[in-house]
């Protein structure tokens, strides 16, 4: 279209600024919420997807799987109930009933390692582990290994690496000492009412990781001896202060054990993986799981609810379409006076119904393009507080091809609002719309 | 394409003389939307003009002038007879064809000037180039120039709302010039104005007809009608007189 005729349409849609204002944003809304939905529901699969690691089994004593994978990937709560680590070692080193331990399973390429969450710092999870986690544990499924911003990982029984949301936020610095709190907090960061700082226990900083984009990101990682002598001593064992003294058996607690498994060599790791999950589903009070197969399970239920609320913005964005319909159509009967003219200057049917229909897409590209900026606000304000209350990294940015297809679908909506409005244009007749304005 | 018979004649080889436009038994009846017949605004009209005339259209009030124009315009069908404008019969047209050849034959100007609010003067005497698919620059010198013909070439980048009625009018009369057509087509172009302003557009009319434009105008007041070469006078739907009042503008002695 040239560019009178634009002008023709721009300045009718001027002239009609509010009808065509508010048409046009509630595209936008609609738009937005589409848009925003369908990336963070995205976002939000690949957040909890990627978020539990390399690992194949959890083993816990928590009431199912989902929730050890909860509160262990994603520090959602303390694990109530503890794993005895020396009975569990024994276990797996005893033959089942295949008459090879579990661990053969395990084997040289796979590996288990213990963690113990518990302790907190100034609202963060502490989770206790072994040096191994670093280097065997892959925190995103997706990605690399760990990598360190500053320092190392842990070595002696009272270092302590930071997330790198951690280091950001308290501003802790490689060196510094820290006082664990006792009990974990809550979603909300609460802690439980028997909290206490352990004031005699020094924990130093010396490692910052990178960011993994994972919930890991807000915890700090301590050395398991560490947290199992700082339990023993506040149970009165003061000879868990020794550091040459091993720590007693009744004090080794782990809340999980990460389990990769590996097989004998030559063996597939999956062909290891089914019968080590069933060795491990005979040891009596222990809670299996398979991560991966537990997120699915969790993105199953909210991508029911998810679909319920990209049904509602296709709805919204419906019935903005109805309003573009009707703000165009009652324009209709006081531009049939313009219309008759525009006819008259030589404008044909057709041409004044391209012009009703540029207009109607006109305003559904208004409102799609405010619609994504919306989308862009809002999913990074619900990205932020996903991660400060829940501790899910998500990835707001919004991918290229829904916004296109967003965009291109808004447009056709108006476009099709736009019809019945350009056919009454069409059929405005010429004659009887140019008598004298008595 | 179009074979020679009905190729859109070019307005640059008007000969004198020829008929512009072409009346056969052209009745127009308005119904109910019931179906059953509201009003016979035409009851069978025959009508000749020809290149260069300058006619004047009378007649009572609702004898059916404006029903004519319309017609005589392509604004409006026929409900019977043939038409033919410039040798073309209008009924065998497509819409598109129609626009086309309208907007390149004939220049309208009415008695409410309707023009367009929201776009300045010189867009809108653009306005009928923009569907002649004339380039974005001709069409504002084009515009601009036609806009000095009428005398407002100071008042561009003014909206019609900031214009006196008859600088409005004369707007108007650039807008249906611009196009260079070949007839212009009024109705009751004086009667919003005053008789000062009155008389300078009807003067601006005159001039082009002198100028070759030929001038079909409705028209109430008698003394008007006695500056035109010939006056057609409606009474119910027919034409009752056909008085040439002077001979045509290049006939011979
Ligand atoms: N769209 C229409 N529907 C129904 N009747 C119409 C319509 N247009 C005109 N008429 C009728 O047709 C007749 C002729 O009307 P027209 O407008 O041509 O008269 P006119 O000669 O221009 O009158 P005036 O001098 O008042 O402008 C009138 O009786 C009028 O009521
Ligand atoms: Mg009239």
């Amino acid at each position: 279209m040239a560019m009178s005729g634009l002008k023709i349409v721009a300045r009718s849609l001027r002239v009609r600024a509010v009808s065509t204002l508010i048409s046009a944003f509630s595209v936008a809304v609609a738009v937005a919420m589409l848009l925003t939905l369908l990336t963070l529901s995205r976002a939000n699969d690949r957040a909890f997807e990627a978020g539990t690691g390399n690992a194949d089994l959890i083993v816990s004593r928590e009431p199912s799987g989902l929730v050890s994978v909860l509160n262990t990937f994603f520090y959602a709560a303390a694990p109530v109930d503890y794993i005895d680590w020396a009975t569990f070692e024994r276990q797996l080193n005893s033959p089942g009933p295949r008459r090879m331990p579990p661990i053969a399973l395990i084997g040289d390429t796979g590996w288990y390692i213990p963690v113990a969450i518990g302790d907190s710092y100034r609202g963060r999870a502490v989770l206790a582990t072994t040096p191994e986690f670093f280097e065997k544990f892959k925190p995103r499924a997706d990605g690399d290994g760990w990598s360190f911003a500053q320092g190392r990982p842990i070595e002696g029984a009272f270092d302590l690496v930071l997330g790198s949301d951690t280091a950001r936020a308290t501003g802790l610095a490689i060196g510094e000492i820290v006082h664990l709190t006792h009990g974990a907090p809550g979603p909300g960061g609460q802690l439980p009412e028997d909290a206490h700082v352990h004031t005699d226990f020094d924990f130093r900083v010396v490692g910052i990781l990178e960011r993994t984009g994972t919930a890991h990101d807000r915890a700090l990682f301590s050395h398991i001896e560490g947290s199992w002598r700082m339990h023993a001593s506040d149970l009165g064992d003061e000879s868990a202060r020794d550091l040459e003294t091993p720590v007693a058996p009744q004090h080794q607690k782990v809340t999980a054990v990460l389990i990769k498994a590996g097989g004998r060599p030559g063996s597939t790791v999956t062909a290891a993986f089914a019968p080590l999950q069933s060795d491990l589903t005979r040891m009596t009070g222990l809670t299996i799981a398979n991560p991966a197969t537990e997120v699915r399970r969790l993105l199953r239920i909210v991508s029911n609810i998810d679909q319920v609320l990209i049904a509602m913005a296709v709805v919204i964005l419906l019935s903005s379409g109805v309003s573009i319909l009707l703000s165009l159509y009652n324009s209709m009967a006081t531009r049939r006076r313009q219309i008759a003219v525009l006819r008259v200057l030589g404008a044909s049917r057709k041409r004044i119904f391209s012009m009703v229909i540029a207009e109607s897409a006109f305003i559904g590209l208004l409102g799609g393009l405010v619609g994504v900026v919306l989308a862009v606000v809002a999913g990074g304000l619900v990205a932020q507080a996903l991660w400060m209350r829940v501790g899910v990294m998500l990835d707001p940015s919004l991918e290229l091809v829904p916004v296109l297809w967003t965009l291109g679908g808004t447009v056709v909506l108006a476009v099709l609002a736009g019809l019945a409005p350009a056919a009454v244009a069409y059929r405005t007749s010429v004659a009887g719309n140019l008598r004298p304005l008595v | 394409m179009a074979s020679p018979a009905t190729a859109i004649p070019d307005p640059s080889k008007l000969t004198q003389g020829e008929a512009v436009v072409e009346l056969k038994g052209i009745r127009k009846t308005y119904y109910k939307p019931d179906g059953t017949v509201m009003v016979e605004a035409l009851k069978g009209v025959d009508l000749t003009i020809r290149a260069g005339e300058y006619v004047a259209i009378m007649g009572s009030s609702g004898s059916g002038k404006s029903t004519l124009l319309n017609l005589l315009g392509c604004l409006d069908q026929p409900t019977e007879g043939e038409y033919l404008l410039r040798g073309r019969n209008v009924e065998a047209m497509d819409d598109d064809e129609l626009s086309a050849f309208r907007g390149r034959t004939i220049g309208f100007v009415f008695q409410a000037f309707n023009l367009i609010p929201q776009l300045t003067i010189e867009d809108n005497v653009a306005v009928p180039l923009f569907y002649q698919h004339v380039d974005k620059k001709k069409r504002l010198e084009r515009a601009v120039g036609a806009l000095e013909r009428v005398g407002l070439g100071d008042r561009v980048g003014h909206r019609p709302s900031e214009l006196s009625g008859g600088q409005q009018q004369r707007v108007a009369i650039a807008r249906a010039l611009v196009t260079e057509p070949v007839v212009l087509m009024a109705d009751e172009p004086t009667g919003n104005l005053d008789s000062k302003t009155g008389e300078a557009i009807l003067k601006m009319i005159e001039e082009l007809h002198n100028a070759g434009l030929t001038i079909i105008m409705v028209t109430h007041d008698d003394a008007i009608a006695e500056r035109c070469e010939r006056i057609v006078r409606l009474a119910d739907g027919l034409v009752d007189t056909d008085t040439q009042l002077r001979k045509r503008r290049g006939d011979p002695d």
